[in-house]
Parts: C-alpha cells; structure tokens; sequence
C-alpha cells in the first residue's frame, strides 16, 4: 500500500505550499543525500495568540507508515513536553490520532496540526498523558501557567 | 409560485405515475397540529414550544412514518429505473445488440437522454421537496425533530442525494449533452449538470430551479486526487477504487465484496458500507475525458500497483497450495 501513502503524502505536500496557516511549518524530512523521505515531516506549532502558549513555537514530528492514510500518522514533541495530554515520550494523546477513535483517512497534516494547536490551550483531563502536567493542570492552576510561559520562552521563533 | 403547487404541478404533468412526497396530506397533518396548539393561545414562542414539544403524538404517529414510506418508495423507484437505463446505455457486446434490437421498439436514442434527465429532475425535486415539509415540520414545532429524521434517513440511506446512481445520471447527461434533445415543458426546471473544476479539482454541479445548487465533490479523501475508477460506498462517499480497497484493508483481487462489515468509510466512519459498492462507469467515463493527462498517468501508477497486488495475492496462494 506505500504506493497510496507515498501518493497522498505529495498531494499533501503540494496543498500544504499552496495554502497553510501563519506561523505554521510542515516540511518532509531532508536526508544527507540531499533525498527527501516523505514518510517523516518536520513541523513547527505556534502558540495561540491570547494564550499562555503565545510566543512559543513547538517542534513536532510526524511519522507516516505505510498504511496511511488508512494508519494515522504518530506525532512527537520533544521528550518531556510539558502538557497533560502529551506522553513523557512526546506522544501526543488526541483523539483523532486514535485510530480506534477519531481518525479517518480524509483528515489531514493541515487539520492534524490545527488540532493540536487547539489541544495545547484546551488540554482533555478525561485523557492523561503525564503525571506532572495532569496534576498541576487539576490542582494548581497558577503553577500550570507559569510552567507554561515558561516553556514557550523555551521554544522561540526561528529566525 | 409557490413550491408546492409547483411539485405538484411537475409530479402531474409526468407521463408515468411516479412516487411522490404526499405534500397536501403532511401539511394537512401539521395544519391540525398548528390548530390543536393554537387553541391554547400561547403568549410567545416559549410557551408555544410547551404547548407542542419536540416529539408530537399528533405528528410523530402520522407524519414521521408516513413520510418515510414515501422516501422509500420514492428512492427505491429512482434507483430501480436509473439502474435500469443505465444498464442499457453502458451494455455491450450481444448484450448491446440485443438491447439495442428491443430499444428500436421502446423509443430511439434521444428518448433515452431524456429519460435520464428526467430522473435527475425527479430525483432533485423531490430531495427538494422533503427538505421544505421537514423545514416546516421544525418551524412549526419549534423543534429540530425534522434535521434528526433527517440524519436518521441518511443513515437508512433513503436520502436520494445520497444515491450513487443520481452521481451516475448526473455523468449521464453530460456524456451525451451532444446529443440535441428537444425540452417539454415540464423541464424548464432542469437547468442541466456540469463538470466544473475549482483549483483543478474537480466537481459535479446541477442546477435546478430557484437557485438550487447541487454539488458532488469528485476528489477522493484518501488520495486527495480526481477519483479515479470511483465507486460509490452505500453511504453515498465516493472513493478511488483502489483507495476504497485500501481502507477496507482488502486486496484488489478480492474486491469490495470481501469487506468485513465491521470496516467504516474513510468519511463518515459507518460500518458496513463497502458490500454494496457500486462502480461509477459513467463518471469514469466523463472523467477520462475531461483529465486525459492525468487519467493517462493514474493508469500507469495504478497498472504497478495493481501487478503488485496480483502477484502478491498469487505468490500466497500458490504458497497455501503448496503448503508452505
């Protein structure tokens, strides 16, 4: 089915330059040779404006099996994120990531990335990910936000 | 003029009796209903809502179940006939001859066209149609008991907008659009279909009267490509075939058929959609036309993909023979 995958992943491509959100990135990875392997892409989330995550753009990376698009693609942060609905792995949780759940073929990178753009200021508490984030976020909302800021400070734009 | 007496107009002026929404007697019902809340003279909508709730034993034991029997009646006929005369344009071989022999005595060629549009007039009226009784229903009620029947028909798949052969008549129609065909009158309300293409994707377009817009999105969700050999799932989504094969995790050797049930659309995510498949030969046929380069270079990809396939499915059962 890598015919499928490697097919919808260069459409993808070629809608993503056409139209995509402001302060969004979504690029296929380079490799040394100078190759580009679709089945991995490089992506950049900004922080909501108006949110504690304001300022701070987020490394993610997604990897496509060959299954896509019927497979959802797995997204990374950086190890240790800091969010109740990300895995100390930077696994992000989220339902439409979830192939028993809420994936379907017809979402795309575009919506993926939106979404998790959403999930960042609109943590699912029903949906624990990590101890520390889940915690904070249920029992101190104070500390929560200034751990927050603090990691979007972490993650300036690149220049 | 008003719509109804327009529907009714058009559903007498047909030559065959066709099924039809039974609009004076549901809006009989729903006239009663209005009296039977109205003698209460409610002060405001509020308590007009209270006086009569989102579920009616007036309506719901009259109007919802006879509502249904006519969309089943009214898919079931539209489906039934366009099968039938699609069958008949797209036969071939002795087949063809043989069709074509009976054809000569049933009517010409230009009879056939008319046909066809004639079904896609029956169908969009009456999508038309039961869109306004449910509209009413809701407004009368103050309820949004009409948009849940609504997707409850969807579901059921009696919605005939949702029907894979009103997408076919549709391709139908402009495949043969050559052809000259002299309009009744009847059809002033059929301002024909298109193919449009917005950003070099494409779709299929109807107009009917009063501005009412049909549109049949040709990009494959999977692909994100001009569907390419498309079939129709029985929810009404239309897939490349190969893509469809792909989600319902069958091979191509295999086909559609050997879904199991528990596989959901790639859209909508109901089960039990792939048995049903329906092949869209007259949109393939319009798309052919119409994306010739990028039909040219699909049936190269799909040609190794399809030999891979092949060749995967019979190294297994040679294997499975050989008992390895």
């Amino acid at each position: 089915m890598s015919g499928i995958a490697r097919g919808r992943l260069a459409e993808e491509r070629k809608s993503w330059r056409k139209n995509h959100p402001h302060g969004f990135v979504a690029k296929p990875e380079t490799l040394p040779d100078a190759t580009v392997n679709l089945m991995v892409w490089h992506c950049t989330i900004p922080g909501k404006a108006g949110t504690d995550w304001e300022g701070g753009y987020f490394p993610l990376t997604m990897h496509f099996s060959e299954d896509y698009p019927s497979k959802p693609p797995k997204c990374k942060f950086p190890q240790g994120f800091f969010h109740p609905n990300v895995y100390p792995s930077g696994t992000v949780c989220l339902s439409i990531l979830n192939e028993d759940s809420g994936w379907r073929p017809a979402i795309t990178v575009k919506q993926i990335l939106v979404g998790i753009q959403d999930l960042l200021d609109q943590p699912n508490p029903a949906d624990p990910a990590q101890t520390e984030g889940y915690h904070l976020f249920i029992q101190d909302a104070a500390e929560y936000k200034r751990r927050v800021r603090q990691q979007s400070k972490q993650y300036p734009p690149l220049v | 003029m008003k719509f109804c007496k327009k529907y009714q107009e058009y559903m007498q002026g047909q030559e065959k009796k066709l099924p039809g929404v039974g609009f004076k007697k549901l809006k009989k019902i729903l006239k009663k209903c209005r009296r039977n809340s109205s003698s209460q003279k409610p002060l405001h909508a509020s308590l007009a809502a209270k006086t009569c709730p989102d579920h009616c034993p007036v309506c719901d034991g009259t109007f919802f179940p006879s509502l249904l029997n006519e969309m089943s009646d009214i898919v079931g006929c539209f489906n039934q006939r366009a099968q039938k005369l699609l069958e008949l344009h797209l036969a071939s071989g002795v087949r063809k001859y043989f069709l074509w022999i009976k054809g000569k005595l049933q009517g010409n060629h230009t009879a056939l066209i008319q046909e066809g549009k004639d079904l896609v007039t029956y169908a969009l009226i009456n999508a038309i149609a039961i869109r306004k009784i449910l509209k009413k229903y809701d407004k009368i009620h103050y309820s949004k008991q009409g948009q849940l029947f609504k997707s409850q028909i969807q579901s059921m798949h009696k919605e005939i907008l949702q029907s894979p052969w009103l997408c076919e008549l549709m391709a139908f129609h402009i495949n043969l659009r050559e052809t000259k065909v002299k309009s009744r009158k009847a059809h002033a309300l059929f301002d024909g279909c298109s193919l449009t293409f917005k950003d070099g994707k494409p779709a299929l377009t109807c107009e009917l009267f009063d501005s009412i817009k049909v549109d049949i999105d040709l990009t494959c969700s999977i692909c994100l490509d001009t569907v390419f050999d498309p079939v129709s799932l029985t929810c009404g989504h239309i897939f490349c075939y190969i893509c469809a094969c792909s989600a319902a995790s069958v091979s191509i050797v295999n086909g559609l058929k050997s879904a199991d049930p528990k596989m959901k659309c790639p859209l909508c995510r109901e089960g039990a959609v792939y048995e049903g498949a329906v092949h869209l030969e007259e949109l393939n046929i319009l798309l052919s036309r119409s994306c010739q380069e990028y039909w040219e270079q699909r049936i190269q990809t799909e040609r190794v993909e399809r030999v891979k396939q092949i060749k995967e499915h019979w190294d297994s059962q040679c294997r499975a023979f050989v008992g390895v």
